[in-house]
């Protein structure tokens, strides 16, 4: 018995447990940022990643205009029936603009929640275990990215910042949606209803809207979109489609299904999102 | 030249299952099953056998701290697997007979180990509550199935390197 506890090994294997456990620990905490040592760390991966991904890119992108052309004619034909479609509407937008500035300068209301700057990004990697669904994105806080901002593509929001390091971050999918992440959002319709999508469902692929009130009118086909009252995303931003509606478990509140526009699997290039009015805001703090 | 090849091949190996889960076409099937590339823990169990242990866990701690900050931001997890995993492989090559396949097949046994390794600490934190039986049959049998088809196409060259760079370093 005495030899079984002299055993070097042994000794070493206890004590490297112990710190396992201590490093799960520090990790598990919510840090607001990243140290120094793991920020290095990722930005030198992300340099060898993107020398990487774009050798690697091309060819797959190869493969994948292969199966395009096959579809070429098929998508033309629908492509040009919606662009006729898309003159009105682009007309309407910039009518509805314009006269969205003028009031806005009759009110001298310069800032909204719906203001962003986008910071173009791309992919340069994701997580390969995959408990968690996170990618790796080429811009950092060195290009103004946050911890905490949100991620979108042209269809939709996808995910939001999880850590930032200098020169690249990573971004954490909806897919992945943990408990403690929340997301402020609302339903468009007569009147909006207002929610918190929270949480996954892996079978149907949708986000869960919870927190509706239960008398309130949430149908089929209408919109979901963020409402820019959490605090971090700006307004307005796309999220997606009711498709289902269901009293939860205690029936209180009804829960909202609702299915992304944007495709949560395949990315390539991401639009990170800075609002506009946490820079006045703090521009106004710093001139006083 | 010759000293770096090693360290370039690990790297390669590394950078390589971040990218191939990135240019995986993403249709149902990946959604459904999680097919995890474990390249890196196939390189780790041929250095641990064919260039010797104390190589491999230096670059199983090196790299799995790397795994840990770059991809999960636990850190610690896989650095300790991967050190521990080279030691054992170095072990086991004391009673095993050394060839190429036996390599696979203990290579695919680590594989199955890590895989209920990180499920158990997930499940232990609470990042998951996946059942053992979705685990099995949507996250186990994929992965090995994937990494037979990379042992199939690539064990043989990465061994033939690895050899080559062996008797390189024995010339020296």
């Amino acid at each position: 018995m005495p030899q079984f506890f002299l055993n070097k090994r042994l000794i070493l294997l206890l004590v490297s447990m112990i710190i396992l456990v201590a490093l799960i620990g520090f990790s598990l905490k919510d840090r607001k940022e990243l140290t120094w040592p793991e920020q290095f760390l990722k930005d030198t991966t992300g340099l060898v990643q993107m020398f990487f991904h774009k050798p690697a890119q091309l060819v797959a992108g190869f493969f994948e205009n292969i199966n395009d052309i096959r579809n070429t004619y098929n998508e033309n034909k629908l492509l040009k029936e919606r662009l006729e479609e898309y003159v009105t509407l682009e007309a309407q937008v910039q009518a509805l603009k314009k006269e969205n500035e003028k009031l806005r300068a009759l009110l001298d209301k310069k800032e909204s929640l719906r203001d962003f700057i986008p910071i173009q990004a791309t992919v340069i990697g994701r997580n390969p275990d995959r408990w968690q669904e996170t990618i790796i994105v080429n811009k950092g806080e060195q290009q103004g990215v946050k911890k905490d901002m949100a991620v979108i593509t042209p269809e939709g929001l996808v995910g939001k910042v999880q850590h930032a390091s200098q020169f690249t971050s990573t971004v954490q999918l909806l897919s992945a949606l943990d408990q403690n992440n929340r997301i402020s959002a609302y339903v468009q319709g007569k009147e909006n209803v207002f929610g918190l999508i929270e949480g996954y469902d892996e079978k149907r692929r949708e986000l869960l809207l919870k927190e509706i009130p239960f008398d309130a009118k949430v149908e089929k086909k209408q919109k979901v979109l963020t409402s820019g009252l959490g605090g971090i995303f700006p307004k307005d931003l796309p999220i997606g489609e009711v498709t289902k509606v269901e009293p939860d478990q205690y029936g209180l509140t009804k829960i909202v299904y609702v299915k992304p526009f944007a495709n949560l699997y395949d990315i390539d290039d991401v639009i990170i999102v800075k609002r506009k009015i946490d820079e006045t805001l703090q521009g106004r703090e710093e001139a006083k | 030249m010759k000293k770096s090849l090693l360290p370039f091949l690990a790297i390669l190996c590394f950078v390589s299952e971040s990218i191939f889960v990135d240019l995986w076409p993403k249709n149902d099937l990946y959604i459904d099953y999680f097919f995890v590339p474990r390249f890196f823990l196939v390189f780790l169990v041929f250095t641990a056998i064919y260039i010797g242990g104390t190589r491999a866990m230096i670059y199983g701690f090196i790299f799995g701290l790397l795994y840990d900050c770059v991809y999960t931001e636990l850190l610690g997890v896989y650095a300790f697997a991967f050190t521990l995993i080279a030691y054992l492989a170095a072990k086991a090559m004391k009673v095993l007979y050394q060839h190429w396949l036996i390599a696979c097949l203990l290579a695919l046994f680590f594989i199955t180990v890590l895989e209920f390794y990180v499920y158990g600490i997930q499940l232990l934190i609470g990042r998951t509550n996946m059942s053992l039986q979705t685990f099995c049959s949507h996250r186990l049998w994929p992965t090995l199935l994937l990494n037979i088809v990379f042992l199939f196409v690539l064990s043989y060259p990465l061994k033939q390197r690895l050899v080559k760079i062996k008797r390189l370093e024995q010339e020296d």
